[in-house]
C-alpha cells in the first residue's frame, strides 16, 4: 500500500474520480463529517465554517480548480446583491440586478453553451470552427440558479440580503445539494441557520431511511437497468422493437431513480444533520396531466422557472394565447438548461407544448369532472396513460445521442415490433425485468402512505433496520457494473 | 458535563453513525480476509475495499515476437482481419481501398459497442483468427472505454489477454480517436502492444459525426490514410499500404456481432 497515493486520491482532485453519494469515499467522510458534527452542530459559527470548509473541499474533489469560480461568484453576488438592496434609485436598482444576472448566467453561457453557440454560428454562416476546449464545473447550473434565486428574492424584497458572509456562502455551497440540487431556496433554508439547530430523533430516522431509499434507487435499479439501456440508445437499429421500448420504459425507470435517488439522499443526509431541503420528487409518473408532472418533477427546478421565468413573462395574467406561449417560452428555456444541444431544446419545447395543449383542454373541452363513476374511472385511466406516455416518449430525445438515433429507435419501435420477443427476452433480461417491475411497485405506492412507510421505519426495532441496511449494501455490490456510474443530473 | 449532556445529538444519531461506520469496517474486514460468503448457490460479491489499499498490480507487458519485426517492407499479400468496435464503419472502406490497391484481402468484424472487457473476457478474437487465418490483424479498439475509473488495475488484464489472444501473429491495435482526455486506455494499449504495434489515434484532429464521438466518413478516410502511412512506415511488421488511386467507396462485406457483452 503507498500512502502517498491513497492520500493524494482522497485529498486532491482526481478528474474521473468525483466524490458520489454511492461511493465508498464519500462513506468514510461522512462518517467523519458526522462524528466532527456531533461535537459543533449547537455552536452557530463552528458549524457554519465547518459545513462550508467541508462543501467547498467536496466541490473541489469533483471541479479541482474551478472551486475558485464557485467562490469567486459567491463573493462577486454577495457584494452586488447588498449594494442593489441599499440602492434607492429604482433605475440604478434595475441596472445592478442586470449586471449581476450577467455576470452569473455569462459564467454558465460560456462554460456551458460556448460549443453550442459556435456550432450554430457555425451552421448559420456556413463557417467551421474547432470546438473550444472548455471544461463544464459540475453542478453550475444548480448553483447558478439558486444565487439567482437569491438575487431575485432580495431584488423583489421578498428576502432581505442575508447580513452574515458565511451563512450566505454556506446556503450557496452546502454540499448535499450543491452539485445536483435540490435548488434550495434562500427563504427556506437561511432562515434555518438563524435559529439554533436541532437534531430531533425521528428526523435523524426519516433521513437514514431517505438515505437507504436513494441507494436502492440509485445503485441498485438506476445503475443495473442503465447497462442494457446504454447498449440499445447507442445502436438502436440493431435491435428489435421490443427491445427498443423496453429500453425506453427502462430510461423512464432509470432517469427517474437515479435522479430522485440523488435528491432522496440529499435530503436524507441534510435532515440528519438538522436541515431541511424541501422536496424535489413527488411520484411524477402517477400523473394524470402534463402539468401534474411539472408539479411533481423536479420540483425545485419547476418552481424556479414558474417564479422567475413564467410568472415575469406574464404567467396566465396577459390572456389565454399568452399564457400559451410563456408556458411553451419557459419551457424551451428549461429544456435548454439541461444541455447544449438542440435535443433538450426539442424536448422542453414539447413539453411546454403539451402544458399549453392540456391547459386549452381543461378550458374548452373538458372545464368540469364528469359524474359517472365508471367514465370517470376511465377517463382517469386515459388520462394517465397519455400522460405518462408522452413523458416516455420525450424521454427518447433527452437520452438519445441525436436527433437521427431518436428517430431510428421510434423507427424500430413501431415499424419492427414483434411480440414474440417477449419470451426469449424474459429468459435472458429476467433480472432487467425484475428491476423494471420493482421500480413500478415502489413508483405505485400513493404519496399519501408515504409518511406511513417513514413512520413504520421510525418504529422498526434498531437491529432490524442495521440489518437492512446491511442487506442493502450487499446488494449495492451484488449489482454494480465495473465502476460507480455517476449520477445523470451530474452533467446538467 | 452539563454542556455536552445538553449539546450532543440525540442517542439516534450516534446508533446511525454507529452502524455507518461498523457496516463499513464489517465489509472492510470481509474484503481483507478474503472469505467469500455464500446463501445458497449465490456467492456474494467483494467490497473491493482492499483494492482500494492495495490496487492490482499491473503484469507486465509481454516483449514482441521476433517474427513479428521486419525492418524492410514487406511486399507480399496480405490476409487481414480488420477487428474492432463500430469506429470500423468507415475505416474499413477505406482499407478495403489500400487491400484492392496492395493486393491484400481482408475480412472485416464489426462489435458494436465493444471494448476490451468484452475481447478480453472471451474468444471472440482467437476465434476469427482461426476461421480468417489471417497473416495480419488490425484491432480498432478503445472507444468505449475512454472514462472509465480505474481503467489502468481494472482493464489490464483483458487488454494482456486480448494481446496474447494475438500469439505470434503480426498486428496493430488502433487506440481510439479522442474527444476528450481518457482515464488511461490509450496508455494501457501502449504499454501491452507496445510502440511499434499501437497507433495513437488520438493524436488526430477529427470531423465528428452528430454523436460527437465517430470521425465524419471523409475524415475516417484520413484517419485510414494515416494508419496506413503507420502501417509501412513504423509498424514492427511492416507491410504495403501504397495509396489508392480511387475512391471507391464500397462497403466490404462484413461479420456484424450483436452488442451483447460476453457476460
Amino acid at each position: 500500500m503507498q500512502w502517498s497515493t491513497l492520500f493524494q486520491d482522497l485529498l486532491f482532485y482526481k478528474p474521473d474520480a468525483p466524490i458520489l453519494f454511492n461511493s465508498g469515499i464519500f462513506w468514510l467522510l461522512f462518517i467523519l463529517v458526522l462524528s466532527v458534527y456531533a461535537a459543533i452542530y449547537r455552536n452557530n459559527t463552528a458549524r457554519t465554517v465547518f459545513l462550508l470548509g467541508f462543501s467547498l473541499f467536496f466541490y473541489y474533489k469533483s471541479s479541482g480548480v474551478y472551486v475558485l469560480l464557485l467562490i469567486g461568484t459567491i463573493v462577486f453576488v454577495y457584494y452586488l446583491t447588498r449594494l442593489m438592496h441599499r440602492q434607492q434609485n429604482q433605475r440604478r436598482k434595475r441596472w445592478m440586478l442586470i449586471f449581476n444576472v450577467i455576470v452569473t448566467l455569462g459564467f454558465l453561457a460560456y462554460y456551458k453553451y460556448t460549443n453550442f453557440f459556435l456550432d450554430n454560428f457555425a451552421l448559420l454562416t456556413g463557417n467551421d470552427f474547432d470546438h473550444a476546449d472548455i471544461f463544464l464545473p459540475v453542478g453550475i447550473s444548480f448553483y447558478t440558479f439558486q444565487i439567482l434565486s437569491y438575487v431575485f428574492d432580495v431584488y423583489r424584497r421578498d428576502l432581505e440580503p442575508e447580513k452574515d458572509f458565511l451563512n450566505y456562502a454556506f446556503y450557496i455551497t452546502f454540499f448535499p445539494q450543491l452539485v445536483a440540487g435540490p435548488i434550495v431556496r434562500a427563504s427556506l433554508f437561511l432562515p434555518q441557520l438563524k435559529n439554533r439547530i436541532i437534531i430531533h430523533a425521528a428526523e435523524v430516522q426519516k433521513g437514514f431511511f431517505l438515505i437507504m431509499q436513494g441507494l436502492f434507487k440509485k445503485a441498485v435499479l438506476a445503475d443495473y437497468v442503465s447497462q442494457y439501456n446504454d447498449l440499445i440508445f447507442a445502436s438502436p437499429g440493431t435491435y428489435s422493437g421490443f427491445e427498443n421500448l423496453m429500453a425506453v420504459y427502462g430510461y423512464t425507470l432509470q432517469i427517474y431513480c437515479d435522479f430522485s435517488g440523488y435528491s432522496d439522499m440529499a435530503i436524507g443526509i441534510g435532515k440528519m444533520m438538522g436541515f431541511d431541503l424541501g422536496i424535489n420528487f413527488n411520484k411524477p409518473y402517477q400523473s394524470l396531466s402534463i402539468t401534474e408532472f411539472w408539479r411533481r418533477w423536479h420540483i425545485s427546478l419547476s418552481t424556479w422557472l414558474r417564479d422567475y421565468l413564467y410568472i415575469p413573462l406574464g404567467g396566465n395574467r396577459k390572456g389565454k394565447w399568452r399564457t400559451y406561449i410563456n408556458l411553451f417560452i419557459t419551457m424551451l428555456l428549461g429544456g435548454l438548461w439541461h444541455g447544449p444541444s438542440w435535443k433538450f431544446v426539442f424536448w422542453g419545447g414539447m413539453h411546454g407544448a403539451g402544458l399549453a395543449i392540456h391547459k386549452l383542454w381543461k378550458t374548452y373541452v373538458m372545464p368540469g369532472e364528469l359524474k359517472s363513476k365508471p367514465a370517470a374511472i376511465l377517463y382517469k385511466f386515459l388520462s394517465w396513460f397519455l400522460t405518462f406516455h408522452f413523458v416516455v416518449f420525450l424521454w427518447i430525445f433527452f437520452r438519445a445521442q441525436s436527433f437521427d438515433l431518436a428517430w431510428e429507435m421510434i423507427g424500430q419501435i413501431f415499424g419492427s415490433m414483434d411480440m414474440a420477443y417477449l419470451q426469449p427476452f424474459w429468459s435472458v433480461r429476467y433480472i432487467f425485468v425484475v428491476m423494471l417491475l420493482t421500480g413500478a411497485a415502489i413508483h405505485a405506492v400513493p404519496s399519501r402512505l408515504f409518511p406511513k412507510m417513514e413512520n413504520a421505519f421510525v418504529q422498526t426495532p434498531f437491529v432490524l433496520k442495521a440489518f437492512a441496511f446491511i442487506v442493502l449494501i450487499q446488494l449495492v455490490i451484488q449489482f454494480r457494473s465495473a465502476s460507480v456510474q455517476p449520477f445523470i443530473y451530474f452533467q446538467f | 458535563m452539563k454542556f455536552f449532556k445538553r449539546h450532543w445529538p440525540p442517542h439516534d444519531y450516534f446508533r446511525y453513525l454507529y452502524l455507518l461506520a461498523g457496516t463499513l469496517i464489517a465489509f472492510a474486514v470481509l474484503s481483507f480476509s478474503g472469505y467469500t460468503l455464500q446463501i445458497g448457490s449465490v456467492a456474494l460479491k467483494d467490497s473491493k475495499i482492499k483494492q482500494f489499499f492495495y490496487p492490482d498490480t499491473v503484469p507486465v507487458a509481454p516483449k514482441i515476437d521476433s517474427s513479428q519485426i521486419t525492418e524492410k517492407v514487406d511486399s507480399s499479400a496480405q490476409r487481414f482481419l480488420f477487428i474492432g468496435d463500430s469506429m470500423l464503419e468507415f475505416l474499413r472502406i477505406r482499407m478495403n481501398e489500400y487491400c484492392k490497391k496492395n493486393g491484400h484481402t481482408m475480412q472485416t468484424v464489426i462489435w458494436y459497442s465493444s471494448s476490451s472487457l468484452w475481447y478480453g473476457q472471451c474468444d471472440t478474437l482467437q476465434h476469427f483468427i482461426k476461421k480468417y487465418n489471417p497473416t495480419y490483424v488490425v484491432l480498432v479498439l478503445g472507444a468505449n472505454e475512454l472514462f472509465i475509473k480505474d481503467i489502468k488495475t481494472e482493464r489490464a488484464k483483458f487488454v494482456s489477454n486480448i494481446v496474447a489472444q494475438m500469439g505470434k501473429l503480426p498486428f496493430i491495435w488502433v487506440g481510439p480517436p479522442n474527444w476528450k482526455d481518457d482515464t488511461g486506455i490509450n496508455d494501457l494499449i501502449l504499454q501491452y502492444a507496445g510502440e511499434s504495434r499501437y497507433f495513437p489515434s488520438k493524436n488526430l484532429t477529427y470531423e465528428r459525426t452528430k454523436d460527437g464521438a465517430h470521425p465524419k466518413r471523409e475524415s475516417a478516410y484520413k484517419w485510414m490514410d494515416s494508419i496506413a502511412v503507420f502501417m509501412q512506415n513504423k509498424a514492427a511488421y511492416k507491410v504495403l499500404m501504397t495509396p489508392p488511386d480511387t475512391l471507391y467507396g464500397k462497403v466490404p462485406p462484413t461479420v456484424i456481432l450483436q452488442p451483447n457483452p460476453p457476460f
